[in-house]
């Protein structure tokens, strides 16, 4: 922090924003060129847009490939959530309440399917999906994406028990609470911003994965995969509208999670 | 009727033993207060009668039931913590208002008997704050009608004052004993500091290392001592080994010659005596004309300032080195007295105790 | 602060499902995919066994091999270019206001919660025959053929680094932020110039975040599939790319593991050698 007036006067910090400005337009140019030109108003994808014009979104939200897409997606990640919250939840309370030396191995395993890549992971569950033969169904997705998103539940989840004073917990119980009620009443509404943070981070990950459900699917199309079949073929303006889309979801979804204050500190907790 | 009562309970972390078999008990009422120096077993075995740790041996009882391995829910205890806990979430009100909805207490039934918990710590118009919108001395008290509304058939408090500065903790001390004594609530407090323990038990358990060291009450502790753990704990004291001389008339402690008022059989030696430093009595070499039973003469060689009191190193002559207190009335001899001057000493009766054994 | 309650064994319940879904999701198929890379694969007939079939195959037919090989380098290229971006970014990050901070936060976290193929199309729109680069330079008479600026490894290159930047970013930003300024302070009062003090105090103290982010990159840019594929055309050849065609064209699910297998290898031994780097650092 100190250190911000030690180097604001000297010329490689001017560098050092030079440079900076530069990455992050890197990082958004593109998000942002892409939200303009899905307001084309003509046929072809062009930058700037001779006209403007929602034409676009108004194809996409009346073709019945896309809204199919758009709903498959959302049912899937709307089941994925909660209960990836749920087990994901679960097993932070286990690692945290549980003995402290099996703590590190649990832990490890636990959050071993993000280290994983998601093209060799999508390989293992098509290949046990066809054995099953449950491939192309709703009983492959949702265990599918529940395995990329748990890890993320218990990672922010177990960041806000480590700081949780557990003597709440504690005081509630003395007071005629069972465990169970303890935590219902007392720790989960003080932890709420750490399940709130693996909520949204669940519920992206499964709209947006692809290469896993890429696997899995034969005739039926997640939005992204739709998306990624469509761009194959064709580029069209519609497909920037589409992301236009999504971005507006996602973007809003991480502006809440950062001004939460959950990305960088899954323990600001107690105010 | 004992309102709790521990029964040779033992408790063992692996190789580790935290209480090495205590036995205690609370009667209905009454206000004990478990008292020892950092790590000997007060907060574990208080947490043993909340039910947060089961004990690796013995019985305990709550209200004459056995309830060794009852779950912390279904004991009636009221559980005061130093860091308060209080729920921060909640507002005050919905705090205290949380151990009845637990026990199912009708809701109609709450309100009432909320307020008369806000009532009796004196915070009726602060029931809609949030805890983190409190006072450290208020949160304690929120802390303590939470604890009180159930109507436990003990109250048991970890060192609450802890975190509350010297002038609100001595506030809080006299509010929790009046409310105490009120209520007759039976108490078992923690506490390493010994004037807390002191000023507001009933009875004293001195814990050392897992065990009990002293019971009694404030007095018998104080001037009483059963154990030299407990002589050098409680109070500033000097303790000195001795040994009976003179066939049984004086002992010899470390060189400074006393008389046997405790007739102490003759001939025994490495007895512990203890000599309370606030009840040795010094005055200047010659000061006093009429000194005639100046016993021994000693030098003055460190003075410390505390206020009330003033604290002296006095070397004895050919004997022991000796901590002395005086009262600070101001009195110009005192004033006077400073870092090698020659002082008179005298031991009244009351200064000097052989420890028993 | 008041954990002192005995281990609890019980609360270990609380894993079952979790433990379940993995053991289904992710440890048998892995294993069946072990097993599959040892099974013979010949006339479309899978035959389970003891082969060295498919391990000969990528060494000997000369194209896997080449194709990991490539797919390891353009990892590693990634991987320097996301360092040398994301280092400036996590700096000013440590040493900026709050506010500003808070900008830069949302900049480099949004792309970790953006889809991948919402910002390959964003590139697509500009790096495309037609995309807007090439647009204005022909507009402006700057050259008459488009530039080829994807479908090469180029374009692969810039899609995976916008992609992976933040996975670099964070664990830096962390290990400097965890560097106790100070000692900074100290050097440079001593009348050390600052890049001095960079070089010689805080680089080498950040070095653990350089390699939790460049091992992270890494890994990941191993399995990227989806960019490649959008960005590459079918000019830059990766090997899960290979792996997912081998399976839904070819159904020769027994190469397709044993190239999983070598990709899961290669992935283990850079954690292996960044951990043992880690650990000859820290004992200096
Ligand atoms: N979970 C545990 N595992 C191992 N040892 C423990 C555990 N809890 C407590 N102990 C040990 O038991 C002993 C008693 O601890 P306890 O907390 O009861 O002390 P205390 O008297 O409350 O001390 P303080 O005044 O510092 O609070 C200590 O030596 C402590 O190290
Ligand atoms: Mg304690």
């Amino acid at each position: 922090m100190s250190s911000q007036e030690h180097y604001g006067s000297r010329l490689p910090y001017k560098f050092l924003i030079g440079v900076v400005t530069l990455v992050i337009f890197f990082l958004e140019a593109p998000l942002i060129i892409l939200v303009i030109q899905s307001f084309t108003a003509e046929s072809y994808l062009s930058f700037p847009p001779p006209s403007y014009g929602i034409r676009w979104y108004k194809e996409v939200l009346t073709s019945e490939d896309w809204l199919n897409s758009i709903s498959l997606s959302l049912t899937i990640a709307a089941i994925v959530t909660p209960l990836s919250l749920v087990l994901g939840t679960m097993a932070a309370f286990a690692l945290d309440r549980g003995p402290k030396k099996l703590k590190n191995g649990l832990q490890t395993i636990m959050i071993a399917p993000m280290v994983l890549p998601h093209i060799v992971l999508g390989l293992g569950l098509f290949k046990m999906a066809l054995q099953l033969d449950i491939d192309d169904s709703m009983l492959a997705y949702i265990p599918a994406h529940l395995t990329i998103t748990i890890p993320f539940v218990v990672i922010s989840v177990g960041a806000s028990l480590q700081t949780f004073e557990q003597s709440l917990e504690e005081a509630a119980r003395s007071l005629g609470a069972n465990r169970f009620w303890a935590v219902w009443y007392i720790t989960l509404p003080i932890i709420r911003p750490a399940l709130i943070a693996g909520g949204i981070f669940s519920f992206i990950i499964s709209f947006d994965e692809f290469i896993i459900t890429f696997f899995l699917t034969t005739f039926q199309r997640t939005l992204p995969i739709e998306m990624f079949s469509t761009l194959m073929y064709q580029v069209k303006p519609s497909i920037a509208a589409v992301s236009t889309l999504t971005l507006a979801v996602t973007a809003f979804l991480t502006a809440m999670l950062i001004l939460r204050g959950q990305v960088t500190s899954g323990d600001k907790v107690i105010k | 009727m004992s309102s709790v009562e521990l029964k040779s309970i033992v408790k063992k972390y692996g190789e580790v033993t935290a209480v090495a078999s205590i036995d205690l008990s609370v009667e209905s009422g009454e206000f004990v207060t478990l008292l020892g120096p950092s790590g000997c077993g007060k907060t574990t075995t208080l947490r043993m009668v909340a039910g947060f740790i089961r004990p690796t041996s013995g019985t305990l009882s709550i209200g004459d039931v056995d309830m060794t391995g009852v779950p912390p829910h279904q004991r009636t205890v009221g559980l005061v913590f130093q860091n308060y806990a209080l729920f921060p979430h909640m507002t005050v009100r919905k705090n205290v208002e949380f151990g009845l909805k637990m026990q199912k207490v009708l809701t109609s039934e709450r309100g009432p008997r909320v307020q008369e918990a806000l009532e009796l710590v004196q915070l009726e118009a602060l029931g809609e704050r949030m805890p983190a919108e409190l006072s450290g001395g208020q949160q304690q008290r929120v802390a303590l009608a939470r604890a009180l509304v159930i109507r436990p058939d003990v109250l048991l408090l970890d060192e609450p004052f802890g975190a509350l500065d010297k002038q609100l903790r001595d506030h809080m001390r006299v509010e929790l004993r009046e409310l105490q004594q009120k209520l007759k609530i039976s108490t078992l407090f923690v506490t390493h500091d010994q004037d807390e323990a002191l000023s507001m038990s009933d009875r004293i358990v001195v814990m050392s290392e897992g065990k009990v060291s002293q019971v009694g009450k404030p007095t018998e502790i104080y001037e009483k001592p059963q154990t030299r753990f407990v002589a050098d704990f409680i109070g500033r004291s000097n303790i000195l080994v001795g040994k009976v001389e003179s066939k049984g008339k004086t002992i010899n402690a470390e060189g400074l010659i006393l008389p046997n008022k405790g007739n102490v059989v003759a001939g025994a030696e490495g007895i512990s005596v203890m000599i309370r430093p606030e009840c040795v009595e010094i005055t200047q070499s010659g000061s006093k004309a009429t000194s005639t039973s100046a016993d021994v003469k000693g030098k003055v060689t460190a003075s410390i300032y505390l206020g009330s009191i003033v604290q002296y190193s006095v070397q004895i002559n050919k004997g022991p080195n000796l901590v002395v207190t005086q009262n600070n009335t101001g009195s110009e001899n005192l004033k006077n007295l400073t870092v090698g001057d020659d002082v008179d000493v005298s031991f009244p009766d009351s200064a000097i105790y052989i420890l028993p054994g | 602060m008041s954990r002192n309650s005995d281990e609890n064994y019980g609360a270990l319940w609380l894993l079952t499902p979790t433990v379940l879904l993995y053991v289904a999701t992710f440890f048998v198929p892995i294993i069946m995919l072990g097993v599959l890379s040892f099974a013979r694969f010949e006339m479309s007939v899978t035959t389970i066994g003891f082969y060295f079939d498919n391990y000969i195959k990528i060494f000997s037919d000369g194209i896997t091999l080449k194709i990991f090989f490539q797919t390891v380098r353009l990892s590693l290229v990634i991987t320097f270019w996301c360092l040398i971006l994301g280092y400036p970014v996590a700096l000013m990050m440590r040493s900026c206001s709050p506010k500003m901070k808070m900008v830069l936060l949302f900049c480099v976290v949004s792309p970790l919660l953006t889809s991948i193929i919402v910002r390959n199309v964003a590139w697509l729109l500009i790096l495309g025959r037609s995309g807007i680069i090439n647009d204005t330079l022909i507009q402006w008479g700057l050259t008459s053929k488009p530039l080829p600026l994807m479908y090469n490894e180029f374009g692969v290159i810039l899609a995976v680094v916008h992609v992976y930047l933040s996975f670099m970013v964070l664990p830096l930003f962390g290990a400097l932020n965890s560097i106790n300024s100070s000692i900074e302070e100290a050097a440079s009062s001593l009348g050390a110039p600052s890049w001095r003090v960079f070089l010689s105090i805080t680089l080498p103290l950040s070095l653990p975040g350089i390699m939790a982010g460049c091992t992270l990159v890494f890994i990941l840019s191993m399995g990227v599939y989806l960019t490649p594929v959008i960005m590459g055309g079918n000019f830059v050849l990766t090997l899960p790319m290979l792996i997912t065609e081998s399976v839904r064209e070819q159904y020769d699910w027994p190469f397709a593991s044993a190239m999983a297998l070598m990709l899961l290898l290669a992935i283990g031994f850079m954690v292996i050698l960044s951990s043992g780097v880690q650990k000859l650092v820290g004992r200096r």
